[in-house]
């Protein structure tokens, strides 16, 4: 039972990974953006293919995996959303485009790497094994999880406590006004997308290296629960995200365990629909106020 | 305004649909007479024909199957061509990707059986499309030969519906007494993908060998094909301390699987079926792959007629180790030459009369025999991974 808690949080710590990129950009820019599980499967792809052909040490891969994330994220931007800035169907318009940059993304990934899945190193990453009170944990679950912590933290602490994200606030409360008052709407624009694609690499990197391998699948296997977590979080609330994924991941394990396997697609989202009903702006969600 | 325009354009649309639909409708059927031309002169290895013979091939050459797919394809061209080399008979191979999906292979079944008159067609890559494309070519008439098609009622489609693919419940079947010899087996866990429908009937047959070589479950649990975390499920076999893990997945799942396992500190010795007999998984699961048992119809250790020939020249051809699906795909282009050769006619009627008829041809999966129900016969090997290598059990 205790063992089935500590899975649900290590596996809910990755689908809060996913989704905090996810609804950082909604958050702020109002963006539904559906090429973001691509960016996930892409940094998984490019994780594992940097640690083969480096072999740098997993704390230096990271880094290196989100730069890239970023670099495509301000790509994504400028092709699949600037251009149809100021448009009637902008928010509608950029949610297709999106959709086509994923395609790209993943076609690119197909024509990289095939379509034979990949995986990291045999040992790449010490498999070492820790029991402490009969809990079995993995040294990459407890890194995934830490990891997942600090970069929440960290990124909540960007948001409340810097000029950028004092100037992401400012957007997300009202871009014509802080345009007026000088903010540098498509730099802070561009931000949000290279730091919510930074974030998405890494996550996809971290599950590859929890799970063991990956394919072009990765991004679409999570993203439907990821969603879940972003509307049971209350869309765009960073909090939200983050627990309401741990709130999934562990709804999955105790399904598994006190129930079968097989039910553990419907009591998640059956749980979602509870507190749709209960509490339509979800559980850290506000009314008509945006929040990041 | 916007509603009339959208709706004109609504209207635009479905005139189209419909005239697409009358013009599919009024295309000819295929003319189901023998090609005089199709039939030679000689029988057996003497066996000319003048006319190129045309077979066409369906696979999942991309999307979800493609893991397949991709070796099915290259082993039944490097058969064709060695075919071809042989003399006597021309084969030409006319290639289509499903691209996994059922609607992609029915229409490259219609391809082929319309417009290019092919004699016989090898595939399609997954039972799920075999069930719809199969009544096709039964209806018209072409004898298809499915090489990973292992679903149960397949054969039963019709007379023209054959398959050289063993079931994933005969591989599992005797991959388990094999193992319950060797390693002794009392209690076991059995993890399956329920979401499956070839998985979870192997779990059926699983259930029935364990009752019948007195091995009791202890651990029963599934889980779906896209799934890639397996903690949960994991953790209940880790807690029941079990002799051996049998597992019937798909290859997609079984990486994460066997990793997760490992790395949760599992260190039973895990049996599977078909998806864990390819070089690709053991170059994934590179150290955690050591102990697994595998049950297949094919096996790169297996001293069958051709065996090492067929790897070595694989190898020099596409750069990789060949997997059970490129080898059942290799097989299944000899025996539609011998099909062929069998009254030395390449005509679609010929070709199901004698494909029917194999007994015991000596093939690189061993002696392989089909019946007139369209149903294969072989004994399965069963293998277990030591230093990274497939050994006969």
């Amino acid at each position: 039972m205790l063992q089935q808690l500590a899975n649900g949080v290590f596996s809910g710590s990755i689908y809060a990974l996913f989704a905090i990129g996810f609804t950082l950009v909604f958050g702020i820019l109002r963006h539904l953006n559906l090429a973001h599980a691509a960016i996930f499967t892409t940094g998984a792809f490019l994780g594992i293919e940097i640690a083969t052909r480096t072999g740098i040490p997993f704390w230096a891969l990271l880094p290196v995996v989100a730069g890239i994330g970023a670099v495509a994220g301000v790509v994504l931007e400028r092709i699949a959303f600037r251009p149809l800035a100021g448009r009637d169907d902008e928010h509608f318009a950029g949610l297709i485009s999106s959709v086509a940059f994923g395609g790209v993304l993943i076609a690119l990934i197909q024509a990289r790497y095939g379509t034979e899945p990949k995986s990291f190193p045999y040992e790449y990453f010490p498999n070492r094994l820790f029991e402490v009170a009969g809990l079995r944990v993995t040294l990459t679950q407890l890194v995934t999880l830490g990891l997942a912590l600090a970069l929440m933290l960290g990124l909540a602490w960007l948001v409340s406590a810097t000029p950028l994200g004092r100037a992401m606030r400012a957007v997300a409360e009202n871009p014509t006004a802080a345009r007026v008052v000088g903010v540098n709407v498509d730099r802070v624009t561009a931000g949000t997308y290279a730091l919510s694609s930074g974030l998405g690499t890494v996550a996809g990197a971290l599950l590859a290296l929890n799970i063991g391998q990956t394919d072009r699948g990765l991004g679409a296997s999570i993203e439907l629960i990821g969603f879940a977590v972003i509307i049971l979080g209350g869309l765009g609330s960073l909090w939200g995200a983050m627990a309401a994924g741990i709130v999934l991941g562990l709804a999955e394990a105790l399904t598994i365990h006190y129930f079968d396997s097989t039910w553990k697609g419907l009591v998640p989202f059956a749980l979602l629909f509870a507190v749709l009903i209960l509490r339509p702006r979800g559980l850290f969600g506000h009314i008509k106020v945006r929040e990041v | 305004m916007r509603l009339k325009t959208s709706s004109g354009v609504a209207a635009v649309i479905a005139a189209a649909a419909l005239l697409a639909t009358a013009a599919c409708v009024s295309e000819e059927p295929a003319s189901s007479s023998s090609d005089s031309a199709l039939s030679g002169t000689g029988t057996g290895a003497d066996c000319t024909i003048d006319e190129t013979v045309k077979l066409g091939a369906v696979f999942s050459l991309t999307e979800a199957a493609a893991f397949a797919g991709g070796y099915q394809q290259e082993g039944l061209k490097m058969a064709i061509d060695e075919l071809n080399a042989a003399g006597g008979i021309k084969y030409e191979l006319i290639l289509e990707d499903d691209k996994t999906s059922v609607d992609d292979s029915v229409a490259a079944f219609e391809k082929l059986i319309e417009r290019d008159k092919v004699s016989a067609i090898v595939g399609p890559t997954l039972s799920g499309m075999a069930f719809t494309t199969y009544t096709d070519a039964q209806y018209a008439g072409v004898p298809a030969l499915g090489v990973s098609t292992t679903a149960e009622g397949i054969p039963e489609i019709g007379d023209y519906i054959f398959r050289a693919s063993l079931p994933e419940e005969v591989a599992l079947a005797a991959s388990i007494p094999a193992a319950k010899e060797t390693l002794g087996l009392e209690k076991v866990a059995v993890l399956y993908d329920s979401a499956d429908e070839f998985t979870a009937s192997a779990f059926n047959t699983i259930s029935d060998v364990l009752k019948e070589q007195d091995i009791e479950i202890v651990v029963e649990e599934s889980f779906e094909t896209a799934d890639t975390e397996f903690s949960a499920q994991l953790t209940k076999v880790a807690d029941a301390d079990v002799d051996a893990v049998i597992l019937s997945a798909l290859p997609g799942a079984t990486v994460p699987l066997v990793k997760q396992a490992r790395d949760q500190g599992i260190t039973a010795p895990i049996v599977g079926g078909n998806a864990f007999n390819s070089p690709v998984l053991v170059g994934l699961l590179e150290g955690a792959s050591e102990g697994l048992i595998v049950g297949g119809a094919w096996s790169a250790a297996a001293e069958t007629t051709g065996n090492a020939e067929f790897i070595a020249n694989y190898n020099e051809l596409y750069g990789r180790a060949p997997d059970q699906f490129a080898a059942q795909a290799y097989t299944a282009g000899y025996l539609l030459d011998q099909a062929v050769r069998a009254d030395c006619d390449a005509n679609r009627e010929a070709i199901k009369d004698n494909l029917g008829q194999i007994l015991e041809y000596d093939s690189i999966l061993g002696p392989i025999s089909i019946d007139e129900g369209g149903e294969v016969t072989q004994e399965p090997f069963v293998q277990i991974i030591r230093d990274g290598e497939f050994t006969i059990l």
